[in-house]
């Protein structure tokens, strides 16, 4: 009875579960990934008969297929979601205020700036010059972010438009600078790279070199991980983060609640901004497997990190926890491409699976809903039956 | 440098801008928010340029360059029409997120793009022998127009004229353009007066599939000799100007014309004696940076003293359910 009863209160409590918006939000992003890995097999499967099987094999296990073992493989799957988790949640924050910020690539541009210019000048800094040249990033980034947030706010110019003028904004200011006045200093005439950032200025591998040794997973995922948290105590247990969200939920609403609206823009893109310049900085940062750091082309191309953070925060429901998980799946796949190319599979079915991917969790979220709906009608006409069956034996 | 140089050279930017920028404006005229303009003006080069490449392979329209590149401005602009339809099926019938389809868009147009290029070329850059400009001497006796108009010119200047011109007619006089916008301004008024704002919105979303998928060769043909797949972030510039431009197409042209001088400005600076004696004389000095600044840095300028009332259709993004009201 008792053992009954316990079972009886977890299927309640599962049911109860199928209701929340939580369970419509997992259950949509795992049936469009569902049917963006189907769709992807058959594309696969109608391009390369021959290989398809062994090819869907390697799509799945991503990472694990490493040739040096999966652990090398996890390590690296951890080392390159860093900066993806960043801008990710860069998106998914100013998404929570209403605000789409497509600026995401720009201020992940001028954190990467910023840092690399502490992490190669600022020898002074000693065992600080990683952090500082974080916390640079992270400014940097608040800073561009803030400005499409001031011009919403002052001259009511549309956020959009704002965001993509100042993406190329940061690009042409980035390589003229480094072009010009820090030509000397910074920049590798070889390559017309920067030079790579001062052993002190990156980031320490901290454990991470012992458990997954020549994978270039280093601290900065563990920065990444206390990112998502603390984002989400912010935006879910904080009354700042509750204003923030009522901005996005409802206007007008949060107006009559008393929320300063374009305070809440300013801050949101802030928040967003420097997110985003923490990301683009770690990528900077980053010791990476041979220990020789990472570079910027000066290039005048928008990068796309702060683009992918898009699909991310979307994929993720904007949710920081979501985030965190849609960028390790993406991840996943993506390392694949490798796997693939080398049995002669084009890798951009990988991306051409994450964009249908994206495609259907844009209206899974209804499917989910009538998935719940469903559920909810069975059990009903399964109480009417017994019901029933009761009424029929008095 | 020359006055007709630097016009003829503003018109390689204006003209996709501005295009590109007019497709936006009739989606978001009857309610849908198009983010996915870059990704169909990729799919539409690509299919454009693909086509005149297997034409100019077989040895067809040798000598009819023009009609050839009417043929493969058509392909552009019905490949383009084909991705609109993901969005509106998406955005109209799933009244989902506008924003997410028009990502998706993107992002599915730019991995399509090098996949088939890959496997229907080989290569992720699909060639063309460039043979559209005009060179013609028609108006030789008055040099600065010829130039302009004739011999540094293409039939797709005056292609994307003609639908401006047709543009601003609809929006102004015809009872389509009319209902369009009512279904961009205020659904259930339009529904309550009998129209079918459906109907409307999707056709408002093919006819910008269509527009920005023949803006992509259009951005493609007088700056390249291949395309690579991709067209430099024109999409989201024109989404840009379509903003910067109020929503009206006469000031779209005025938007795109502003941006495309300053873009310009940006590419030919250091031909301007003037300023190459001044970088001569301050090497160090970022000049370079200034003027691709710029056309980015003036358009914000801009927006900031004409942005205070905005003129976006009052309904676009949000879904439409007929049922609802």
């Amino acid at each position: 009875m008792t053992s009954n009863n316990k079972s009886y209160s977890f299927r309640e409590k599962l049911k109860a579960f199928s209701q929340t918006d939580r369970f419509k939000m997992i259950a949509s992003s795992l049936i469009a990934i569902f049917l963006g890995i189907l769709i992807g097999f058959i594309v696969i499967l109608i391009n390369n008969p021959s290989v398809a099987f062994s090819g869907f094999g390697r799509l799945l296990m991503g990472p694990l297929n490493n040739p040096n073992g999966a652990w090398i493989g996890i390590g690296q799957l951890m080392y390159r979601s860093t900066p993806l988790i960043f801008t990710g949640l860069a998106v998914a924050v100013a998404f929570k205020t209403g605000v789409f910020n497509i600026g995401a690539s720009g201020q992940y541009m001028i954190g990467l700036f910023v840092a690399s210019i502490i992490g190669v000048l600022g020898d002074g800094l000693g065992f600080m010059q990683w952090p500082v040249a974080l916390l640079g990033g992270a400014l940097a980034g608040a800073f561009w972010g803030a400005i499409p947030g001031l011009f919403k706010a002052f001259y009511n110019v549309n956020i959009v438009i704002s965001g993509i003028m100042f993406n190329y904004i940061a690009v042409y200011f980035i390589n003229g600078i480094l072009g010009t006045v820090l030509r000397r200093q910074m920049v590798d005439s070889n390559n017309n790279r920067t030079i790579k950032v001062d052993q002190a200025a990156r980031t320490p591998y901290a454990f991470f070199d012992k458990i997954f040794p020549n994978s270039g997973a280093d601290f900065g995922f563990i920065l990444a991980v206390i990112a998502v948290i603390v984002v989400f105590i912010i935006m879910n247990k904080t009354v700042f983060g509750r204003e923030l969200r009522s901005v996005g939920l409802n206007k007008d609403a949060a107006k009559y609640a008393g929320v300063n609206e374009k305070k809440a823009i300013i801050t949101s893109m802030a928040i967003s901004g420097s997110l985003a310049g923490m990301g683009g900085a770690l990528f900077i940062l980053a010791p990476t497997v041979f220990n020789l750091g990472n570079a910027y082309a000066l290039e005048n191309v928008v990068l796309t990190a702060g683009f992918d953070g898009i699909p991310i925060a979307l994929l993720g429901h904007s949710n920081p926890i979501g985030v965190l998980f849609s960028t390790l799946f993406i991840t996943y796949i993506k390392i694949s491409n490798v796997g693939l190319q080398s049995i002669g599979i084009a890798s951009e079915t990988v991306d051409l699976i994450v964009a249908i991917i994206l495609y259907f969790s844009a209206f899974s979220l209804i499917i989910s809903q009538y998935l719940a709906n469903f559920l909810k009608n069975r059990r009903k006409r399964k109480k009417e039956l017994q019901i029933d069956g009761t009424e029929v034996g008095v | 440098m020359s006055l007709e140089f630097i016009i003829a050279q503003s018109l390689i930017f204006i003209m996709p801008l501005l295009i590109v920028a007019l497709a936006g404006l009739y989606s978001e005229k009857s309610g849908t928010v198009n983010i996915g303009l870059e990704g169909m003006m990729v799919m539409g080069a690509f299919a454009g340029v693909l086509f005149i490449n297997r034409m100019q392979g077989a040895g067809r329209f040798a000598n009819t360059p023009q009609l050839l590149l009417i043929f493969g401005l058509l392909v552009a602009a019905a490949v383009g029409l084909l991705l609109s339809i993901l969005l509106a099926f998406l955005a109209i019938k799933m009244k989902a997120d506008q924003t997410i389809g028009g990502t998706a868009i993107n992002l599915l147009a730019v991995a399509l793009v090098i996949f088939l290029s890959k496997a229907l070329v080989g290569d992720t850059r699909v060639p063309f022998t460039p043979v559209f400009e005009f060179k013609s001497s028609f108006l030789s006796g008055i040099p600065f127009l010829n130039y302009i108009l004739f011999d540094k010119a293409y039939l797709t200047t005056y292609i994307v004229f003609a639908i401006l011109l047709l543009t601003v007619f609809i929006f102004r006089s015809t009872k389509f353009g009319l209902r369009l916008s009512a279904c961009g301004e205020h659904p259930q008024a339009a529904q309550s007066a009998g129209i079918n704002v459906i109907r409307y919105r999707w056709i408002g979303v093919l006819i910008s599939g269509f527009l920005a998928g023949m803006g992509g060769l259009i951005y493609v043909i007088p700056s390249s000799a291949s395309f690579d797949g991709t067209v430099s972030g024109y999409g989201f510039l024109a989404l840009g100007v379509l903003i910067f431009g109020q929503w009206k197409p006469v000031k779209i042209l005025w938007a795109a014309i502003f941006f495309g001088f300053f873009k310009t400005l940006s590419v030919i600076f250091f031909g301007i004696s003037f300023i190459a004696s001044l970088t001569n004389m301050f090497p160090n000095f970022p000049f370079a940076m200034i003027f691709r600044m710029l056309p980015f840095l003036a358009t914000m300028v801009v927006l900031a003293i004409t942005s205070k009332k905005s003129r976006a259709p009052k309904a676009a993004g949000i879904p439409f359910d007929p049922l609802s009201t």
